[in-house]
């Protein structure tokens, strides 16, 4: 073993183009290091990596747990034990969250280095430092190395597990473990592994009769297991049917069928008719749909994340300027590529086909909202692609390309203020300021409204200094759980009534949003303490007395 | 590489039975289906009607070059073809429709040539023609008056020419002729004004490249040609502010979104702000002009024909989702279509440009070039996709299971698609085709002698509240008024507040509009408080085609 990562991983580490690489990606993802801002289910797994870290228990107490809680689904183990990593080492700060994942940013282009060495041979000299230059000045790499999150986990793992089926000597047990390593990170890789394996064995680099049953098999169990594991603890049906088969309960779609329908009823067309044109067919349709959409143009190369979440919110996966290798590379794999080559651009369809199960989500400035936890897979093969194109061009377009790409690289990861004032909802960076001003109000009961952020009781374990282990509940296996207490803090609902304060109540400390000050009498009204924050876009009000709930 | 040759006169015979195709699906019932005028159609309409027997517009003006229209200003040559229809036919309603009707139909054959001499190949050229006749973006442009159409007919019999000329050098008169019928185009519609040079400029690259620098004077004399030919087209834009106006109001930082990204660009240094305000005007667009391709647009619901999300239809049929990639793959492996390849994909990528420089997140109709080339893509697909089921050898049954499958497949895509144009898209969008104004128009007009004044507010809407714009076209069209008296008594305070004759079309305060005494008030259930008046007052209901209510017409006597 250690001879194999001698020869493959740290040899190739000892290769100065490599290492130029791997400084420069460095370089763009250091400057502006602390952004962006950790949103809230970020700050959750960054609070859950402390607590592991130091007692082995999440936020809920419990020891070394399998399965964790989200504000969507059901978590996975990989992420939340990667992110203590860092903590162990470096304690409760952002550096330590965000250093493994830069880590593994850096080994994914490590990792394409050498897939593209391995696919493409004698000629791979330069295509591999392209494919390995575009990923480290990628805007999506640049943004997910530096948060917490399971997209670039998955990424490492599945490049990993398509280095490991290509090389020439099979390792067996590494696959096994890497594969789940591979399950466990998030459920839409169960949908992956097979289809990728099967493929990868069975047509684009042939194995060995033995290897092929060996690994297919393997493959096939690894994903029973973790299935069936999964299926027996509660809402787990729920959970999948929510978060990885949407399509199959779009209402949108259901609706939409029917309403046709009858509309041709109206005009007098017979119903068996209507039921013909307008069939469940759709459900396919509309999979495909949203599949072909989300692996498109625009996403690569014109905007992939417009909410922020996993990358700049007005940027593709590339830098614009690579679109043009891309058509070339693609145009010139089509037309003159090896078999091998040509196979190659399946990946991007196998790795993202989970999105086909998804209903899809529409806003009014885009047809599609795209799953980019998804897409983030599928580039590390496209920028092969690219990196394919790029060595089909002359001399001085390709470096006018490079130029390009680097100028836009720069600007993205320079300017960021922009897209701090863009993203200030979902990534507040006044957060911290406003969650020191209310630990530090009073060591009494302090009301806090919860409609600034749907998980402000993580903001304020991340950013006070709060002891875990009076925070800890007994819940076994918490799905889509939201915590409305957290020690002497209450979050206050829409639902939550106002009452007038008693001679016996305690004086309470309470920071109101619009929301709730329109709902306490106008003479308490008057005695609030204006707090503003983002800007202004952002107005609480604080109370030291005056405030009770019923 | 072309395997598959038919004979010449069972060309004409399937490209004349094409032709019947695309006429019947364009000219069936044409008057009923869209159900109603839109307001650019009735603005044209009345516009046309106003030039052929005053020789002005509605507002006045003397054989304009650019027709004012509502809050956007026309290009002039659909609303002149017309006035020639007027003339022609004399006043109904379908003949805003026959332009576009007539260049739909054209198309079919303009297409047929121009891929004809593209390929070499009558059966590329057929393939491509069928798709153009059945094709739902179309049919759905052809139907809706729609000026795109004649631009589009005329670059493909402009470029036609411009093919045959550069297989024929001797015969020079063709590449005049290609780049008069060019220059013809660009006054069309407005973005064709860009697009059209772009592409003569691409073209000349690629065919032309090595003659033009050996013989400089015959293209010299085409381009003269084709300067003079644009002459009058280049000083309307570069003198009218309404054609400047016109580039301004649909350019896209009139789009809130972006206006919001360059308000969060910090103001410190100018050379860094403008770079950032560069870049994110660039960010912007190139990310809508990659949206262009998006596959849900492009096959399922492109075209906006529903409310049912990705139940619609899309400019392209859903089977020709296999044929395109098919066509490229085709293209690109075909060693000898060097030139052909370069200008069929310079084609796509210059017509998409409208739409990358515009505030719409998708606007079809200004895809239209783009879609056509598809069309003619998805032909090299389905002829590539025959030639390997002919290929087959033994496989008889295979074969026929095949044929069998895609022809169904093709007929099922197209009775979806006519099902939602002719039953869906009525119900659905009958309010965005200003529907009930016809039947609002036709009985104020009935009212007319029974008040002093009649007060129509447009604001109306199923599911939301809306300014209904043009309003005062459909009352001046459907109440044949003629456009001499409406010229002289037309007067317009704001958008939202115009007169003529007894008619007053403003928003209505109902609180005061209320006590007005012998008037017809015409109002959506958005601006009347019904419980305030006695239900005999309500002397009419309009409806919107999915039976919701959509105005009251109360007698205020």
């Amino acid at each position: 073993m250690d001879k194999f990562l001698y020869k493959n991983v740290i040899g190739n580490f000892l290769n100065r183009p490599l290492i130029a690489i791997i400084f420069l990606s460095l370089c763009f993802r250091i400057i502006n290091f602390n952004f962006p801002i950790f949103n809230n289910e970020e700050v959750r797994l960054a609070y859950r990596g402390y607590t592991l870290s130091i007692s082995g228990k999440d936020e809920f107490g419990r020891f070394l747990p399998i399965i964790f809680n989200s504000l969507t689904d059901y978590q996975l183990p990989v992420t939340s034990y990667i992110t203590a990593i860092g903590e162990l080492l470096l304690g409760k700060n952002d550096l330590a969250v965000r250093l493994p994942f830069l880590i593994l940013s850096i080994l994914s282009i490590v990792l394409t280095y050498l897939i593209t060495k391995n696919l493409f041979e004698a000629r791979a000299t330069k295509i591999k430092l392209y494919s390995a230059l575009i990923l480290a000045v990628s805007p999506v790499f640049i943004f997910i190395s530096k948060i917490p999150n399971s997209t670039i986990i998955s990424t490492v793992i599945l490049l990993s597990i398509f280095y490991i089926l290509n090389c020439s000597k099979m390792r067996f047990i590494l696959y096994i473990f890497l594969s789940c390593c591979f399950v466990l990170i998030s459920k839409t890789n169960w949908f992956i592994l097979i289809p990728f394996t099967i493929f990868t064995i069975f047509v684009y680099h042939p194995r060995p009769q033995n290897e092929k049953i060996k690994i297919s098999v393997a493959s096939v169990v690894i994903i029973l297991l973790v299935v069936s594991l999964f299926l027996s603890i509660p809402q787990a049906k729920r959970s999948i049917a929510e978060n990885n088969l949407t399509i199959l309960n779009d209402m949108t779609l259901k609706n939409g069928i029917e309403k046709l329908r009858l509309e041709g009823v109206k005009t007098g067309a017979p119903f068996v008719i209507e039921r013909i044109i307008f069939n469940k067919s759709f459900y396919l349709i509309a999979g495909l749909s949203n599949w072909s959409s989300n692996i498109s143009l625009a996403s690569y190369f014109g905007q992939l994340d417009s909410t922020g979440q996993l990358n700049f919110s007005s940027l593709g996966a590339f830098n614009k300027i690579l679109i043009i290798p891309f058509l070339i590379g693609l145009w010139m794999i089509i037309k003159s590529g090896y078999r091998k080559e040509k196979l190659f651009l399946i990946y991007p369809l196998i790795v993202t086909w989970p999105i086909s199960l998804l209903s899809i989500i529409q806003s009014e400035q885009s047809l599609h909202i795209i799953n980019k936890e998804i897409v983030i897979l599928s580039i590390p093969f496209i920028a092969i692609i690219i990196a394919y194109g790029l060595t089909r061009v002359t001399k001085w377009i390709l470096i006018t390309i490079i130029l390009l790409m680097f100028f836009e690289a720069i600007l993205n990861v320079i300017f960021i203020s922009p897209e701090i004032l863009k993203t200030s909802v979902t990534r507040p960076v006044w957060m911290k300021n406003l969650i020191l001003q209310v630990v530090n109000s009073s060591n009494n009961k302090i009301y806090v409204s919860d409609d600034i952020n749907e998980n402000l009781v993580s903001f304020i374990e991340w950013y006070s200094k709060f002891d875990p282990a009076t925070g800890y509940f007994t819940l076994d296996y918490p799905y889509k759980f939201r915590q409305t207490k957290i020690g002497n803090i209450e979050l206050i609902g829409f639902s939550s009534q106002f009452r007038q304060c008693g001679q016996d109540d305690d004086n309470k400390t309470a920071f109101l949003s619009k929301r709730d000050i329109n709902r306490i009498d106008q003479d308490i009204k008057k005695l609030g303490k204006t707090l503003n924050f983002d800007n202004n876009k952002v107005i609480f009000y604080q109370y030291q007395k005056g405030i009770c709930l019923q | 590489m072309f395997a598959i040759k038919l004979s010449a006169k069972l060309v004409l015979i399937i490209l004349i039975l094409e032709i019947a195709l695309g006429s019947f699906l364009r000219l069936y019932k044409l008057s009923s289906y869209p159900i109603q005028l839109n307001h650019d159609e009735i603005t044209q309409l009345y516009d046309a009607i106003s030039i052929a027997q005053t020789g002005k517009d509605i507002y006045g003006n003397y054989l304009p070059l650019i027709f004012e229209s509502i809050g956007d200003y026309k290009p002039p040559f659909y609303t002149y073809m017309t006035v020639l229809f007027y003339l022609i036919f004399g006043n109904h309603e379908e003949i805003i429709r026959y332009t576009s009707v007539m260049f739909g139909i054209l198309l079919i054959t303009g297409v047929y040539l121009f891929s004809k001499l593209l390929f070499k190949n009558r059966t590329v050229a057929l393939l491509s023609a069928f798709l153009t006749a059945i094709a739902p973006f179309e049919i759905f442009f052809s139907r809706k008056s729609f000026e795109n159409g004649a631009g589009i007919f005329c670059m493909t019999m402009g470029f036609s020419a411009l093919l045959y000329y550069s297989e024929n050098k001797k015969k020079l008169y063709w590449l005049y002729i290609g780049m008069i019928i060019l220059a013809l185009g660009m006054y069309t519609y407005f973005s064709h004004a860009i697009i059209i040079p772009l592409l003569i400029l691409c073209f000349g690259y690629i065919y032309w490249k090595s003659q033009i620098l050996a013989e400089p004077k015959k293209y010299f004399v085409a381009l003269i040609l084709w300067l003079i030919a644009i002459l009058p087209l280049l000083i309307l834009i570069y003198t009218s502010s309404e054609a400047r106006f016109r580039t301004q109001s649909v350019f896209i930082t009139q789009d809130l979104n972006l206006e919001q990204n360059l308000n969060l660009i910090p103001q410190e240094n100018l050379i860094i702000t403008s770079i950032l305000h560069l870049k994110t005007i660039l960010d912007f667009s190139f990310n809508r002009y990659l949206d262009q391709f998006n596959l849900s647009y492009l096959f399922l619901n492109g075209l906006d024909l529903t409310n049912q999300g990705l139940l619609g239809a899309g400019p392209l049929f859903p089977f020709q989702l296999i044929l395109i990639p098919l066509g490229v793959v085709f293209l690109i492996r075909q060693s000898n279509f060097l030139m052909q390849k370069k200008f069929i994909f310079a084609w796509i990528l210059i017509g998409i440009l409208p739409n990358g420089l515009t505030f719409e997140p998708h606007s079809p109709h200004r895809s239209v070039m783009v879609f056509t080339m598809l069309n003619i893509i998805s032909a090299l697909g389905a002829y590539y996709l025959v030639k390997l089921i002919i290929n087959l050898r033994n496989m008889c049954t295979l074969k026929i299971t095949f044929v069998l499958i895609m022809g169904l497949l093709v007929l099922f895509n197209f009775i979806y698609f006519w099902h939602i144009y002719l039953i869906n898209y009525p119900f659905e969008k009958s309010q965005f085709l200003q529907y009930p104004f016809k039947q609002v128009a036709q009985f104020a007009w009935e009212k007319y002698p029974d008040y002093n004044q009649i007060i129509f507010d447009p604001t109306f809407g199923e599911h939301a509240s809306m300014f209904g714009v043009g309003a005062y076209y459909y009352l001046g069209y459907y109440g044949n008024y003629p456009p001499a008296t409406f010229q002289k008594t037309y007067q317009r305070k704001k958008d939202t507040d115009l007169t003529f004759d007894k008619f007053s079309i403003r928003m209505i305060d109902w609180s005061q509009d209320y006590s007005l005494k012998n008037t017809l008030l015409i109002a959506s259930p958005w601006k009347i408080l019904l419980d305030s008046i006695s239900k005999d007052k309500i002397i009419k209901t309009f409806y919107f085609y999915d039976g919701k209510t959509a105005f009251y017409a109360i007698s205020l006597k």
